[in-house]
């Protein structure tokens, strides 16, 4: 491993002609550091990051482990809908091969003060490289996705045992984000007094998903709100001791959820994406007939994500049960 | 500011079925810890004048928003009340147009639109007649039962005001009123000019108060829904570095601006009865003194704000009639120059009369009589056919009580915090800096925020925020009968002495100029100058 230094005067006085040359910061909001190792990732990584860019000022920071001796810096202004101009630094660093010190004390000496740092970690695993370890505590919050990873219970365990540590930072998961909308399409159902009964004679859940990561958070969900208690793989048992059989099916894009479907004994409820994947058509079915109408599905693209995790700065309480939950689900 | 902050149940989940404390509802344990802006309130919105230019630019599109971005309660139906004749389909057709052609998210989008269309329905109507009233009725039930609206109802008057009397005591006389009303709740918003004098807006108040209770009176003025003039008091209160020296110890004057470029477009029959005091003025301008000059709300409650804006409007002095010279100015465009483009003058524009006595410019000096403001000059102005389109209010703080750095021909301007409202949205602070070199120049630099830059988050139009505000019942952003009284009281002094005597100078500005050249004494008696439009 290298332990020759990078060139933080290089790169500071290459953002210094950046700015010149392309017009100042006249805000910045935050600092995003964006970890990528796996090639796979990087240009999504990289895409995502460039899209929540175009939005906020900022000075991002990708720290590219696929590669060596990189150290990119540009200046990308754009025009905001209201004609005023946004301004991103971005520095793009080759931190294969440096020791995990190195890329934290660069991480710090480049990082704008006084401005939130959100560490955006796009690698499988939280502990792999030492390097999570050393630039945690230089950050705010930290976003990982465990959805569209080859192993998506593994990501998601690991994100619990850290949940789990007493971590002084926010900690968002884009897989569990997504679900924001169909957790509030699924609460509707019920929000009608006369199907709140239902919810304690529930029999099974099916979940149709493109990854498995955003179907198992889900259930998660549901159980931690239902007080369901897994009793065996994909099998959970309500208070009263009764089986809820859990369905997964593997279908559609990937990091989209097709439909969610409740069922008890007389009644189905479900949500169902529309052709348009812009809409989710809500239906409750008895007794051969049926209720159905449509509610707009938003927010869940990658940059209102980013910009979600960002801004609601404080724990989530029914994230962390969720995730408790299901890795106990998981781990069975 | 926001008053009902997003919906976030308690995080803890109860047991399915469990009840909720006080009104033995079940709770559903799925809505803990889920943030939404979904209202919940189901409701019936009634709009009267439904075939108007404002329902089709403003409304509707406001209304299909709202349901776009799952704002609008799972229980909602729209009926149109207006004496177009339409079929149901017909003006669901209108209203699809309107979507298409005036949205800020652009045409319809399907599925959305056929279960939008859906609870849309129309009644044609007299404003006269209570029998056509009659219709609502069954209307409101054929909603409960289809829509699970709840009895829930929500008029609109979107007519012109001359018409607003008769629809309220219709609304009466057809039992369409909140005290018939044992099902749900009744409120209704009235579109602004409230009265064109004081006299005038005290006997639609008696109209009003027959009917509704002032909480159940919204009386919307577009301008408070603006996003940056929410944000005043946001600067104001959430801010810990403003309050110290926002006092008569640290600020020499205030200046409120609202230029337009614009003429009078297609509105000159109703502008010339009206004019820039009445139409800017009265309202928009006096509703922004209010939040720039109010002390400190006891909470963020509707009440408590609007109790604080009424008590601030209550301490401006009320200018003499004899010292109304000295303290306002009016003007009237004549033809002119904006942006490279020759206009015509005011007198020559569509429905205005040749001799018109109506300003188009407005300018006022106030005084706000409390411990805060005592002494502190207020110079209000609005006109027509300015030089540039700008909203703001400007800060100008004391001069330094010493000079210590600059060189003699050096001039130390005070600071200067200026809140953007429109076209640019942000905080702009003009302060005192060295000039890099050996010398001790002073010159004034600025520190620019721009809402657009900070958060990248476009607002959403006043109207959807307002609309959504009132089925919600959360009245901040609405005008309270006391402060639209104060307000008139305010401006009444002045509205008497010009509507009294004609102005022998009109037309006296160019369009395109700063405004009348009169209008200058108003801050040099006191030693400043008005701000560059």
């Amino acid at each position: 491993m290298s332990t020759s230094t990078i060139d933080i005067a290089g790169i500071e006085e290459r953002l210094k002609e950046a700015r010149g040359k392309e017009g100042a910061t006249t805000a910045t909001t935050m600092n995003l550091v964006v970890y990528i190792d796996d090639r796979s990732q990087h240009e999504r990584a990289l895409r995502r990051a460039e899209s929540f860019c175009a939005k906020y000022p900022a000075r991002v920071m990708i720290l590219d482990a696929t590669r060596t001796n990189l150290a990119d810096v540009n200046n990308c202004t754009r025009e905001a809908v209201d004609g005023a101009t946004i301004s991103t630094e971005r520095i793009e660093l080759g931190v294969g091969g440096f020791s995990p010190d190195i890329i934290a004390s660069t991480v710090n000496a480049l990082r704008i003060g006084d401005v939130p740092d959100v560490l955006w970690w796009t690698s499988r695993s939280l502990n792999e490289s030492g390097v999570f370890e050393q630039i945690l505590p230089l950050m705010d919050v930290l976003i990982v996705d465990s959805s569209g990873l080859d192993a998506e219970e593994n990501a998601i365990c690991e994100v619990a045992n850290f949940a789990g540590q007493s971590h002084e930072i926010f900690l968002r998961d884009l897989a569990y984000m997504r679900l924001s909308p169909w957790q509030d399409m699924i609460a509707q159902f019920f929000d009608d007094e006369r199907f709140v009964a239902d919810l304690e004679s529930i029999e099974s859940v099916a979940v149709a998903a493109g990854s498995s990561a955003e179907a198992f958070y889900l259930v998660g969900w549901l159980a931690s709100r239902l007080q369901w208690k897994p009793c065996a793989r994909f099998l959970l048992c309500d208070r009263s001791g009764r089986e809820i059989h859990v369905k997964f099916e593997r279908k559609g894009g990937m990091r989209r959820v097709l439909r969610v479907a409740l069922a008890t004994s007389s009644r189905t409820f479900a949500a169902e994406l529309s052709e348009s994947a812009d809409t989710v058509c809500l239906s409750v079915s008895d007794d051969g007939s049926a209720r159905k109408r449509c509610v707009p599905l938003h927010h869940i693209d990658n940059l209102s994500l980013l910009e979600k995790a960002f801004l609601f700065n404080s724990r989530d309480d029914v994230f962390d049960a969720s995730l408790h939950t299901l890795c106990r689900l998981l781990k069975l | 500011m926001r008053c009902n902050p997003k919906r976030r149940m308690p995080e803890t989940a109860a047991p399915p079925g469990s009840k909720a404390a006080g009104d033995g509802q079940s709770i559903n344990p799925l809505r803990a810890g889920l943030e939404s802006d979904r209202i919940t309130d189901p409701c019936s919105i009634v709009f009267f004048g439904a075939s108007g230019d404002l329902f089709k630019r403003m409304l509707l599109p406001a209304l299909y928003n709202l349901r776009l971005n799952d704002i609008l309660p799972n229980g909602f139906a729209i009926v149109g009340y207006s004496r177009t004749s339409f079929s149901d389909d017909q003006f669901r057709a209108y209203c699809k147009q309107s979507v298409d052609q005036f949205s800020r998210s652009g045409p319809a989008k399907e599925p959305l639109w056929s279960d939008f269309a859906q609870r849309i329905s129309y009644l044609t109507g007299e404003f006269t007649d209570t029998n056509d009233y009659a219709q609502l009725k069954q209307k409101f039930e054929e909603n409960d039962a289809q829509f699970g609206t709840k009895g829930n109802v929500l008029y609109y008057l979107s007519t012109p005001p001359q018409v607003f009397p008769t629809i309220i005591a219709q609304i009466k006389a057809a039992g369409l009123d909140p005290r018939s009303n044992h099902k749900g709740w009744t409120r209704i918003i009235v579109e602004k000019p409230f009265g064109t004098d004081l006299d005038s807006a005290c006997s639609l108040q008696a109209e009003v108060e027959k009917v509704f209770d002032e909480s159940q009176v919204y009386r919307i003025d577009h301008y408070l829904g603006k996003e940056p003039v929410q944000d005043i008091m946001a600067l104001r209160f959430a801010n810990m570095i403003f309050e110290p020296i926002w006092n008569r110890r640290f600020i020499a004057s205030v200046q409120i601006t609202a230029a337009e470029t614009l003429g009078v477009e297609q509105r000159g029959g109703y502008y010339d009865h009206a004019g820039a005091l009445r139409d800017m003025i009265q309202n928009h301008v006096i509703n922004l003194l209010a939040l720039v000059a109010m002390e400190p709300p006891a909470s963020s409650d509707a009440d408590a704000i609007r109790n604080e804006k009424f008590k601030v409007l209550s301490a401006v002095r009320l200018i003499p009639p004899d010292e109304v010279g000295s303290n306002s100015a009016r003007g009237q465009y004549g033809g002119g120059v904006i942006e490279g483009q020759a206009v015509s003058a005011y007198r020559d524009e569509k429905d205005v009369a040749r001799d018109s006595n109506t300003e188009t410019y407005a300018a006022v000096k106030l005084f706000v009589d409390n411990w805060r403001w005592a002494g502190i000059p207020f110079y209000l102005r609005s006109g027509k056919r300015l030089a540039r389109k700008v909203s703001e209010i400007a800060v100008r703080f004391c001069a330094i009580p010493q000079r210590l750095f600059g060189e003699r021909t050096d001039e130390i301007e005070a600071n200067v915090l200026v809140m953007k409202i429109q076209p640019d949205e942000g905080v702009t602070l003009q302060f005192n800096a060295k000039v890099p070199g050996p010398k001790n120049h002073i010159r004034s630099v600025n520190m620019d925020f721009n809402y657009g830059t900070g958060f990248g988050i476009e607002s959403a139009p006043a109207y959807e925020r307002l609309i959504g505000d009132a089925i919600r019942g959360d009245a901040t952003l609405f005008t309270r009968w006391d402060a639209v009284q104060r307000a008139w009281q305010i401006v009444m002094p002045i509205l008497n002495v010009w509507q009294n005597t004609k102005d022998q100078s009109f037309p006296n500005y160019a369009a395109g100029s700063q405004g009348p050249a009169d209008a200058d004494h108003l801050p040099e008696a006191d030693g400043y100058a008005w701000r560059r439009i």
